[in-house]
This record gives structure tokens, C-alpha cells and sequence, in this order.
């Protein structure tokens, strides 16, 4: 849609919505279509200038745990300045309530603290809360740390809870929150939320994002601009575009958690002009793309972190319209995509080839569908033949142009299409203009996307897909009851152990595969990229795209 | 001179009113439906993708509309942005003097450049000194933009460390940093301009020193600085001053590559970030406020021609 930035969590309870790539839809990608001829000088000028040197980067490429641990002693009043695009991933909003942009949350969780917080990949800890009780399917009763205080003195009690959650209802972006029928707050430390529906996994999961920061009611008048909470830090300086500058919050429960007396996020356009940010040593760590790897692989000042990521790139097929409405093309288009080749040369082999929804680390994981669908370009034709399928089965596949990962991606796909029996013609849509081009009004076959990563919610891989409540279910055609049940019974069980929501999550994953629904390619991997001789400590990128993890990470002396 | 003037401000009228209609009319290229953006996007409740376009006027007839917004507009209210907290006009009034900045130093590199390579080589035409200065000028105006600028970069900021590679300071918080800050992009912006600047002086400097009235001044004895100063250059630079006038124009309201690269928040960042979200109230602000621009430096220009000739003063 125009402008938005389409939703994480805030869709994560019924309607996650796919993404062009990674979470900040039109506004990311529309930076990507004006900085495509920038970029591409940017990337050959920096290359050019690099000094080479073999690799001394940290990170862990393609490994599944992160790293990037240096050395060095903390400085006390050390500030850690944070390249970000400020015009295209922050809302100009400090109100969790008002912002349209879902990646101002790298920014704001740094000074808001959440119901819940997520851990790493796989689970869900307290964060204002410090646990709760699935008193009965739909009844979640929250029992919140004592002694918490908001950056301006006030206690966090249930009462700030209760308001926080109604104020940020009450944003049509922050739909997730609706499910929530009712709250009461019988004692200052306990807070009772009432469900609709039985989908309290989703709604603990919400509550680790945007939807679920806490603030004083006090102070909700004045959040846009005067953000008050109970996180690691506090406001300190903005100037719209340019920098948002925080210093450490006085107040906050656990200072030993950060390092760091304050963090500037300072305006850098994403990609190439990021990584000249940091190799002049204005900024000290950015988000890195997969293309830029390489460039900064190559510098020995330079560290990398990695961190296996649960956010796909998939292939979403019209299931309603031919080619196909037809089972038998689908299993062929599963053949035919060389997913390795596109490991290798889109991601540097730092992503993970992906036969299924979920990766390896996850419990949503099946093992017996590894490899099913090996790159096979004769057996993809030779289906198509035995179906009495005519070739080459022609169709449109949407991509959000000028986006660089997908515009490098969507040709190696066609060429390896080629001999499989399929000609497939690249549309290109605005980023902006994907929900409304391919949802709404029905343009292409199929559509190349990023489907977000939920992290440990894994029900909500299927939910926007698969389940009636999912808008692109519905205009894909593509709801099925038998996987909607199986969302129901993990996403109602209220946890996120693996042990209860992986048996539900493979038996769907098996059933999306089997059907051929969809066709994944690879999983990302969430990367950051920091000055070795500024940053100390364990920098580590965060779970997915537009998330944050600044914790034990110090300048150095 | 005077009525001159008056004859020139008041023929502004029909096309600032032309031209704030045609700014206006860009709601109705643009494809998508703001409400429903704002409302939460294709999920968005109907009832309240009406009850936001109402709140917004898009529910009235088009010169209803249109008449609702110049009714503003002349008081300076351009309206609010759909995803930005501060109003269009306080977004201009923070970010002009930004692109200010950057238009008015690469401005003057650009006459730097241009005027004294242009006197030299135009003045002394078939030496080495105009075969030099005609090359180097056709090497400039070849040169992009935004590839001086990575070259620049890569150069000052990331190889050598002597110059921010991004950001952007106000004059008021410090003179020195503002000025290193913007000191990259101005000569990337300002050396296409001067090569331009300096073939233009060139050519009608030679034309001007090929006239009588300076064939006549040297017969008389006059000394050669003078011939060239006072009356040779006076002509010449009438061209020179369309020239000077366009490019002060387009850096007020061109330099969103240059902005885009060095990070500086000026109007054609903001106006590039507004059309990617199809923000349309801040998208006809700065297009209202840049054609408003080029109307007015067009007029700087037509009254500098006066200055410089009587005869434009009757026309």
C-alpha cells in the first residue's frame, strides 16, 4: 500500500503480511529503486578502494549461531553510532500508537520496554511482565516485575499496562492487539487479558513488538515527540531525518545489560552508502545487505555478525487461476528452481537453501523434506510431458523492482526455469504498490517475496497464508482448512516450546510441500557490520530485519 | 526600471495560478488511495477508509478541493503530511535552508569555475590556454554528478579520512563543520556547473569582443582590461546570466541524488522519501515551493537583464 510499511507484528496475529523484502516494504524498496544506478557506482568506487587483505571479519557466514566477540575495554561514556536510513525505516513517531513505519522498532525498544521480550530464535521471556498464566484458552493473566520505574519516576504498574495496550488498540496499523476483548487489573502487579479467540501464542508474541510497549498514562499526550518509558535508554536529541540520539536511562531494571552510555542512530542510506558510512568511520555498525558481504569481508577493519534468520524468500503461486490451479505444474515449479545457485551468487552463500517454511534450527523443521526438491530441470519437464502439460508453461512472476536482492535473483530464476519447461516473464512492481498491485487487483501468477519471519510464533508462517483470516489466502486462492486447524491448535496452546508447536507446525509444512503451495528458495541471514576498533564486546545481528540487539555491545576505550 | 518590474511581477499571476492547479492536480496521477493506506492498508475496514477520506476532503468535488487547498496555501499552510508528524510548511522552513545551502556553494564553485576560465578562454581563443579550458569544460559538463560525488568520497572520506562522507550540520551549530560538511557536495554539484558556465562566457565573449563598439573603444585607446571589463563583459554576460539563473534554479530543485548520497536532509531528499510513500500533501509542497522558486529566480533574471541592457526594459 502506498507509503505503508506493511506489518510484522502488528499482522502477526491473523494476518501476517509478505513483504517485498524484509518488513519495511514501499519505503525500503522504494529507496532501493532511486539508489539502483547510485548503487551500483557506489558498490564499484568502495570495491575499487578497498585495501583487500584476506578476511578478518568475525562473523560466522552462513553459520548458525552468531558471533563477532572483540576485545577491548568499555568506555563509560561511550556512544555507539548506528547507521540507519531514519527517512525510510523510522516514522517520525516516537508514539508506538502512531507510527506507519514497523522498523522504527530497532529504535523505539530501545527506549520502551515490551510485555514480553523476545529470546533469541526459538522462545518468549518477560520484559515489563516477568510471567504469565494461560489461565484458560482465552484468559492471559500477566504478573508484572516490581519495582520497575518509567524513565520520568513513575512505577510501571498494571494500571500503565492496561492504558498502554488500549492506547496502541486503538492504531488501525497495530491490528494484532484487537483480539483482546478485555483487561482488568485487579492488583497493581497482575493484569488479566480477556481473548476473543483462543490465540494467546499470537498475542505473547505481538506483545514483544511494537504493539506491546508500555508508557506511562501521563505521558501519552505527548509520546510523539516526548517518549517516555521504562527501556535502556532515553531520548536525548532528534531532528527529523537526521539523528535520533539516545543516553542511557538511569531508571532501567538491568543497566548491566548495556554497555553503552548512549547510541546515536544517524541518517545513512541502506546498502553501499552504509557500508562508505562505515568504512570512513562515521558510523561504528550497520545493517549489511548480502550484496555488500563481500566489500566488507574484504576490509580487516571491518567485523560481520551473523544470525540465522526465520525470514524466507518464497515464491506465492495463484491457486485459483491456471497455470497454477493445476497440482501437477506446481510439483514441477518445485524441480525447477536451483536453489543453491541462488544461495551462492544472491546471498554469498550466507543464507540457507530453503525446502520447506522453517529452517533447520527451528522445531518447526522436518527433516524427511530435506532435499526433496533437488534443482531437476528433466524430471520438472518430463512431469509436465506425462500431465500432457503443452510447454513451455508460460507466467507472470512479480517481483518489487529495483529492489537489488530480487532484481538479481528473479533472472538467475528464469534462466533456470528455461529448461524445465517454464518461460517466465518478470513484472516489476513498486514495492509500495505490491499489496495493491498483486492482492487487490489480482496482477501476475505468482510473486516473489520475503515471507517475515515471526520468529518463534511459528504458526504464523501459515496464518496469512493458508487460514480463511489471511488476506493472501483468500486472494490467492489458497485456504485450507486442514492446515488452518493445525495453526489453531499451535497457536492456541499459548506457548512457544517446541516440543508442543513443532509437531503441529511439520505436519503443515509437509502438507504446504506435498500440495506444492508454494515454492521457498532460501532463508536470509540477518548481518551486521561494525568498526573493529571502535565496537567491543559481542555485537550480534539481530533475529530478523528491523529488529535490534545492542545488548553487550561497548566502545572501546 | 520600475514599471519594468511591475509589468513582469504582475504577468506572474496567470502562471502561479496555473501552475498551483497543475501542483494541485497531481492527486489525480497518482494511483492508490491515501485513506486506505492511512486506515491500515488492504485489510482496512471500508467504514473507516471513508470516515479518513472525509476527514481529509477527498470525498468533494476536485475544485472544491482545490480551492480548499490554494485557500491555505496562501497563508503559508500546505496541509500535513499522511506519515510525518510536522506540518508541510514547518517540513519546508526546516529543510530549504539545507538545500540552500548546498544550491548557494555549489553556486558560487560553479562561478569560481566558470567566470575566470571563461574570461581566460574566451579572451585568448586558438591558444593553449582555450584549447585547455574548452577541454577540461567538456570533461565537466560529461562528468555525472553523482559520480564526481562516490569519486569524492571514496577519495576525501573513505581512503584519506579529511572530509565526512555524510550528514550535515547547521551554520549555526558550527561554521567550520557545516562548510566541511558540504564542501564535497558542493564541488560535485558545482563542477558541471561551471564548465557550463565557462564555455557559455566563452563563446559570447568572443562574439562580444568581435563587435564594433569594441573595435571602436580599442581605437580610442582604451586600455584592454577595460574594453573586456566594462563593455565586452557587460554583454557577454547577458547568456551567462540565463545560464547562471537555470542552474541556480535546478540546485534548489534538483539535488536529490547529491542529497541521497551524502545523506543531507534537504528538500529533494525529503521530496524523494515523500514519493516513495506517496505522501502527496508533502510532494505538492515542494513542487508548489520549487516551481514558486523558478518563477522567482526566472524574474531575478529578466530584471538582471534590464540591468545589463536598456533595450529589455521596453520589451
Amino acid at each position: 500500500m502506498p507509503g505503508q510499511a506493511p506489518g510484522r507484528p502488528s499482522t502477526v496475529a491473523t494476518t501476517p503480511e509478505p513483504n517485498g523484502r524484509g518488513g519495511v516494504g514501499g519505503r525500503r524498496m522504494g529507496l532501493a529503486r532511486r539508489n539502483g544506478l547510485v548503487a551500483a557506482a557506489v558498490a564499484a568506487l568502495v570495491v575499487a578502494a578497498c585495501s583487500g587483505g584476506g578476511s578478518s571479519s568475525s562473523g560466522s557466514a552462513g553459520g548458525a549461531s552468531p558471533s563477532g566477540g572483540t576485545g577491548g575495554t568499555p568506555d563509560p561514556n561511550g556512544v555507539l553510532k548506528v547507521g540507519q536510513d531514519l527517512n525510510n525505516a523510522f516514522s517520525d513517531n516516537f508514539d508506538p500508537a502512531k507510527g506507519t513505519n514497523d522498523c522504527s522498532y530497532q529504535d523505539l525498544s530501545l527506549i520502551y520496554e515490551s510485555v514480553t521480550h523476545p529470546v533469541g530464535n526459538d522462545n518468549v521471556d518477560g520484559g515489563v511482565a516477568s510471567s504469565w498464566d494461560l489461565t484458560d484458552p482465552t484468559t492471559l493473566t500477566f504478573h508484572l516485575r516490581s519495582g520497575d520505574r518509567f524513565s520520568d519516576g513513575t512505577p510501571v504498574d498494571s494500571t500503565a499496562v492496561k492504558q498502554s495496550l488500549a492506547h496502541t488498540a486503538g492504531s488501525p496499523q497495530r491490528s494484532s492487539l484487537a483480539v483482546i476483548s478485555g483487561m482488568d487489573a485487579p492488583d497493581p502487579m497482575t493484569l488479566v487479558v480477556h481473548l476473543k479467540r483462543p490465540q494467546a501464542g499470537d498475542l505473547l508474541w505481538a506483545l514483544t513488538y511494537i504493539d506491546g510497549m508500555i508508557y506511562p498514562a501521563s505521558a501519552v499526550a505527548s509520546l510523539a515527540t516526548k517518549p517516555v518509558g521504562s527501556g535502556p535508554f532515553t531520548l536525548a536529541k532528534y531532528q527529523t531525518g537526521q539523528i535520533i540520539s539516545l543516553r542511557a536511562n538511569p531508571t532501567y531494571r538491568d543497566p548491566s545489560q548495556y554497555k553503552l552510555a548512549g547510541v546515536d542512530f544517524v541518517q545513512v542510506g541502506s546498502g553501499p552508502q552504509a557500508v562508505t558510512a562505515l568504512k570512513s568511520g562515521q558510523v561504528d555498525m550497520i545493517q549489511l545487505r548480502p550484496e555488500d558481504y563481500p566489500t566488507v569481508k574484504a576490509d580487516p577493519s571491518l567485523g560481520v555478525s551473523t544470525t540465522p534468520s526465520y525470514d524466507y524468500v518464497t515464491m506465492q503461486l495463484r491457486l485459483n487461476q491456471a497455470p497454477f490451479d493445476n497440482q501437477q505444474v506446481r510439483a514441477a515449479l518445485d524441480y525447477a528452481v536451483d536453489r543453491n545457485e541462488i544461495n551462492r551468487v544472491v546471498y554469498n552463500g550466507l543464507g540457507e537453501v530453503a525446502d520447506q517454511a522453517f529452517p533447520k534450527f527451528s522445531a518447526g523443521y522436518d527433516p524427511a523434506l530435506a532435499g526433496t526438491y533437488t534443482y531437476n530441470p528433466a524430471k520438472a519437464k518430463s512431469m509436465l510431458a506425462a500431465a500432457g502439460i503443452t510447454t513451455p508453461v508460460s507466467f507472470d512472476m512479480v517481483i518489487p523492482g529495483g529492489e537489488p536482492t530480487f532484481e538479481r535473483m528473479a533472472p538467475l530464476l528464469q534462466n533456470e526455469m528455461a529448461p524445465a519447461g517454464f518461460k517466465v516473464n518478470i513484472d516489476r512492481v513498486p514495492g509500495g504498490e505490491l499489496f495493491t498491485d498483486v492482492y487487490l487487483h489480482k496482477q501476475g501468477n505468482a510473486v516473489l517475496i520475503v515471507n517475515l519471519s515471526n520468529g518463534p510464533a511459528l504458526w504464523s508462517n501459515f496464518g496469512s497464508s493458508y487460514t480463511s483470516v489471511g488476506f493472501t489466502a483468500n486472494a490467492f486462492g489458497a485456504v485450507r482448512p486442514e492446515i488452518a486447524s493445525l495453526v489453531d491448535q499451535a497457536q492456541g496452546a499459548g506457548t512457544f516450546a517446541g516440543a508442543t508447536i513443532g509437531p503441529p507446525m511439520r505436519q503443515a509444512s509437509g502438507l504446504v510441500m506435498s500440495e506444492g503451495l508454494e515454492v521457498p528458495v532460501v532463508f536470509e541471514t540477518s548481518a551486521i557490520a561494525f568498526n573493529r576498533s571502535r565496537v567491543g564486546g559481542t555485537p550480534t545481528a539481530p533475529i530478523g530485519t528491523c529488529r535490534s540487539n545492542l545488548a553487550g555491545v561497548f566502545i572501546k576505550k | 526600471m520600475g514599471s519594468f518590474i511591475v509589468r513582469r511581477l504582475l504577468a506572474l499571476v496567470p502562471l502561479l495560478v496555473v501552475i498551483s492547479f497543475a501542483v494541485f492536480a497531481l492527486v489525480l496521477l497518482v494511483p492508490g488511495d491515501p485513506a486506505q493506506t492511512l486506515a491500515g492498508g488492504a485489510k482496512a475496514d471500508p467504514a473507516q477508509v471513508a470516515a479518513i477520506r472525509h476527514q481529509l476532503h477527498l470525498d468533494q468535488p476536485l475544485l472544491a478541493q482545490y480551492w480548499r487547498w490554494l485557500s491555505h496555501a496562501v497563508t503559508g499552510d500546505l496541509g500535513r503530511p499522511l506519515f510525518q508528524r510536522a506540518s508541510v510548511a514547518e517540513g519546508i522552513r526546516t529543510r530549504f535552508p539545507v538545500t540552500l545551502s548546498l544550491a548557494l556553494g555549489a553556486m558560487g564553485v560553479s562561478l569560481l569555475i566558470g567566470i575566470p576560465v571563461g574570461i581566460i578562454a574566451g579572451t585568448r581563443p586558438g591558444t593553449w590556454k582555450d584549447r585547455t579550458a574548452t577541454l577540461g569544460s567538456s570533461v565537466g559538463i560529461a562528468v555525472p554528478d553523482f559520480w564526481l560525488a562516490m569519486v569524492l568520497v571514496v577519495v576525501f572520506a573513505v581512503q584519506n579520512h579529511l572530509l565526512p562522507a555524510i550528514g550535515y550540520v547547521t551554520f549555526t551549530q558550527s561554521p567550520v563543520e557545516w562548510a566541511r560538511h558540504l564542501l564535497l557536495p558542493w564541488l560535485a554539484l558545482g563542477l558541471a556547473g561551471g564548465a557550463t558556465l565557462a564555455r557559455q562566457l566563452r563563446g559570447s565573449l568572443i562574439d562580444a569582443l568581435d563587435q564594433d563598439y569594441v573595435r571602436t573603444a580599442r581605437a580610442m585607446g582604451m586600455r584592454e582590461r577595460k574594453v573586456i571589463g566594462k563593455h565586452a563583459l557587460k554583454n557577454a554576460a547577458i547568456p551567462a546570466v540565463t545560464i547562471v539563473g537555470i542552474q541556480f534554479a535546478y540546485l534548489l530543485g534538483g539535488t536529490f541524488i547529491i542529497e541521497q548520497i551524502f545523506s543531507i536532509p534537504g528538500l529533494g531528499s525529503w521530496m524523494l522519501q515523500a514519493i516513495s510513500a506517496k505522501d502527496l500533501p508533502i510532494i505538492q509542497g515542494v513542487v508548489l515551493v520549487t516551481a514558486v522558486i523558478f518563477v522567482a529566480v526566472n524574474l531575478v533574471v529578466d530584471i538582471t537583464y534590464g540591468f545589463l541592457s536598456p533595450k529589455v526594459r521596453v520589451t
